[in-house]
């Protein structure tokens, strides 16, 4: 009895951080809740998998909704970018599954999010992107706005750059999550940041939304094949969802600067998770 | 500014969320009442993805499907909050987005149904 429940109170604390991080960084959380189910509680890598994707939809309902009400999410790019992640999503599952291995793809998807570090790294301490102007797309789609940033005390407008690429990198997000079943939220962060020279909080917040949308559909495909324990899922998606709270509370007093830095470790975790997973790690 | 698109965000997403997480704790006290639940039971029950099954379940007020119809909910969240955002855009008559939040609906509920 004493070992099932220091058990549990180890998922719960490894859940509590999943959610924090994921909502901090707007990757989800799967980077610390994967990894520390199997190596710490080994549990198998598939039942982990399997109730992470589902309490990744725990965290950005969770952090989703406080960013949303106090409007640091940008509704509209996140709408129009849903549609790039779509499509990529069913050509990923769809068409692409069978031409790329498991393996080659994950060490592929961790090169890419350690190379794309090294820009988040250049301008780690800055804390608002300067001169950026409204693109073409981004004007036709009314895609600038503005949010209250509680650090600096005041309201912050921005507009939004580089559309064209944020929907090609936004569709190669979709098609990694359809080919391995994950929220690939790295990569959403990644076209805010770099591509459309959001300010940080506003990348993370929209990241965090739209997660939840790629989460649900990949798991679906988990649900039907019976990779989800539910008995499971309760303690991880409840601990997971109160660390998620948490992680609004703390990044909406956070300085971008701070936030971006939360990002580059996060990036970097995925990263070489990605890699270890692509060269056979099995933990 | 009267109800938008965010506020229905946010309340779709919270009301989701807390009905999700608020079923499966009743299932899992549920299941622990009816003496099942252990660490080996935790890892080796499955998901059982029929719909029909789960519902019947829930409403013996069985403990397993009560956790299951909670994942359901929590899966359905997302895909709700984006038919609420396509609802209002189409009933601020805001044509462009009406069209791209029909895309999204459709093609994650596509591959939510069909994926396999």
């Amino acid at each position: 009895m004493s070992h099932s429940v220091i058990w549990l109170l180890e998922i719960a604390i490894a859940s509590f951080a999943g959610g924090l991080v994921g909502s901090l960084s707007g990757l989800g959380g799967g980077v610390v809740i994967v990894p520390v189910l199997t190596v710490f509680l080994h549990v198998p890598i598939q039942d982990a998998i399997g109730a992470s994707i589902v309490s990744v939809i725990a965290v950005s309902s969770g952090a989703g909704s406080v960013y949303v009400k106090d409007r640091l999410t940008n509704v509209r790019i996140a709408m129009y970018l849903e549609v790039a992640t779509a499509l990529g999503a069913v050509i990923g599952a769809a068409l692409l599954s069978r031409l790329v291995g498991d393996r080659a793809l994950h060490i592929l998807f961790g090169g890419v999010l350690l190379l794309s570090l090294l820009p988040v790294l250049a301008h780690l301490g800055k804390e608002l992107p300067e001169g950026v102007k409204n693109d073409r797309l981004a004007a036709a789609l009314r895609l600038n706005s503005s949010y209250y940033d509680h650090r600096l005390k005041r309201r912050v407008d921005y507009e939004v750059t580089g559309v064209p690429q944020a929907t090609a990198v936004m569709g190669l997000a979709g098609m990694v999550s359809g080919l391995l079943g994950i929220g690939a939220g790295a990569m959403k962060v990644l076209a805010h940041e770099l591509c459309m020279k959001v300010p940080t909080k506003v990348s993370t917040a929209t990241s965090n939304f739209m997660i939840g949308v790629t989460a649900a559909t990949a798991a679906g495909v988990y649900l039907r094949r019976g990779e989800v324990p539910p008995f499971l899922v309760v303690p991880v998606a409840s601990c997971v969802l109160i660390g998620a709270f948490t992680g609004t509370r703390l990044m909406e007093r956070m300085s971008n600067a701070r936030v971006r830095q939360i990002f580059a470790l996060a990036l970097g975790g995925v990263g070489i998770e990605m890699l270890l997973l692509g060269l056979g790690a099995r933990f | 500014m009267g109800f938008d698109v965010y506020d229905a965000s946010a309340w779709i997403l919270r009301g989701g969320v807390l009905a999700s997480i608020a079923t499966m704790l009743v299932g899992l006290a549920e299941s622990f009442r009816e003496g099942i639940v252990s660490v080996e039971l935790m890892q080796t029950r499955r998901f059982n993805p029929d719909l029909g099954a789960i519902l019947r379940g829930a409403i013996r007020f069985d403990g397993m499907s009560l956790v299951e119809l909670g994942i359901l909910i929590l899966v359905l969240t997302p895909i709700l909050r984006v038919a609420t955002a396509l609802a209002l855009f189409a009933r601020e008559r805001d044509r462009l987005y009406t069209v791209i939040a029909s895309i999204v609906l459709a093609l994650s509920l596509g591959s939510l149904l069909l994926a396999r």
